[in-house]
């Protein structure tokens, strides 16, 4: 068993980046399906950042059960990057109003075809995230 | 365009007495199991209102400083903001503000409402110069429905002045930047600006 670190203080530094990049990138003209990815990766990291911290930080668990998790909960976030990504370009499309869309929906199918390849990313980040919370905990 | 934004202004005019009218009649009864939809409200009469003025179509995204700024105007306009914020530190540290002052989500969120006054005032004359000038007399008018006159003359509470102050500083303010991005972080900096000098000891006390 493993007593998982205190997590608090990831999620206070993953939202100082998280928030102001999306404000920025929402409100400044930018056309890159790219960017908006990235983006996209950076606020679901922050989400699932929050949801281990809030439910595993500081806990006892059991190694191989605590790797399983951040792998589950990696595959989840990665598998989200994309439909997120596309949450984020209707909201800018509707936000900016432009005549010609930011976004065109050759852009919008380019970002979903990404998916599986942010899922397996999501997986990796999962398991690499676990890996340093297991170098970092106590062992009970 | 202009009737359906009309219709959108008056709505966002409205509803807060409407719902001061209802909430006297229900609130009491209901107690606290109605905040969260008082809370919900508010949040809406800032945000909901306005992003549906835009998304169907009512009032111009350029006009409420939405998009269209150039590399260039964001920078001058970031500049402005915190050459605005500097200024309230300084003038803040050196006279306190006595009055209670919104916090920055609240702050915040006035913005994107005073925006659809300037878009519905765009529609109406020239958006450069006029659209902002009449946003403003609208804002005037919401802020005169929300501060009703006492018995005898229009004399608003000590508490009131503040917020038109606020909307007459946005104004001048979206009048040099036409940004509302950056007119909504310059409400909640100048929120935590304040608040942080005001939990400070004051020079008389140190």
């Amino acid at each position: 068993m493993i007593r998982i670190p205190d997590l608090r203080w990831v999620v206070r530094y993953a939202w100082m980046i998280a928030a102001p990049t999306a404000f920025f990138w929402i409100a400044y003209e930018d056309r890159s399906p790219s960017t908006v990815m990235g983006l996209s990766a950076i606020v679901c990291a922050a989400f699932a950042v929050t949801a281990i911290a809030r439910w595993r930080g500081g806990i006892l668990a059991e190694r191989r059960r605590w790797l399983l998790e951040t792998m589950g909960v990696g595959l989840a976030t990665g598998a989200l990057v994309a439909p997120v990504a596309v949450v984020l370009i209707l909201v800018k499309i509707s936000l900016h109003s432009h005549g010609t869309p930011d976004f065109t929906t050759s852009d919008i199918a380019q970002v979903m075809n990404r998916l599986p390849v942010w899922a397996l990313a999501g997986v990796l980040c999962g398991e690499a995230l676990g890996l340093i919370g297991v170098a970092f905990s106590r062992p009970e | 365009m202009i009737v359906e934004a009309a219709i959108w202004t008056a709505t966002a005019l409205a509803a807060p007495e409407v719902l001061r009218f209802v909430w006297g009649r229900w609130g009491g009864a209901a107690g606290d199991r109605l905040q969260p939809v008082l809370s919900f409200g508010r949040w809406f009469h800032g945000l909901g209102i306005p992003y549906l003025a835009l998304i169907t179509g009512a009032v111009a995204a350029p006009d409420v400083g939405l998009s269209g700024q150039s590399g260039t105007e964001w920078l001058r306009g970031a500049g402005i903001c915190a050459a605005v914020l500097g200024l309230a530190w300084v003038a803040a540290r050196r006279r306190r503000v006595a009055y209670p002052y919104p916090g920055p989500g609240l702050a915040a969120i006035d913005e994107p409402r005073w925006a659809l006054y300037r878009g519905t005032g765009s529609l109406l004359a020239d958006p450069r110069w006029a659209g902002p000038f009449i946003g403003l007399g609208i804002g005037v008018i919401e802020w005169a429905l929300r501060h009703p006159p006492r018995v005898r003359g229009f004399r608003p509470s000590a508490e009131a002045w503040p917020s038109l102050a606020r909307l007459f500083g946005s104004t001048v303010l979206f009048f040099l930047t036409r940004n509302l991005w950056l007119m909504v972080l310059t409400q909640a900096g100048l929120s935590l600006v304040l608040a942080g000098i005001n939990r400070e000891p004051s020079e008389d006390q140190a």
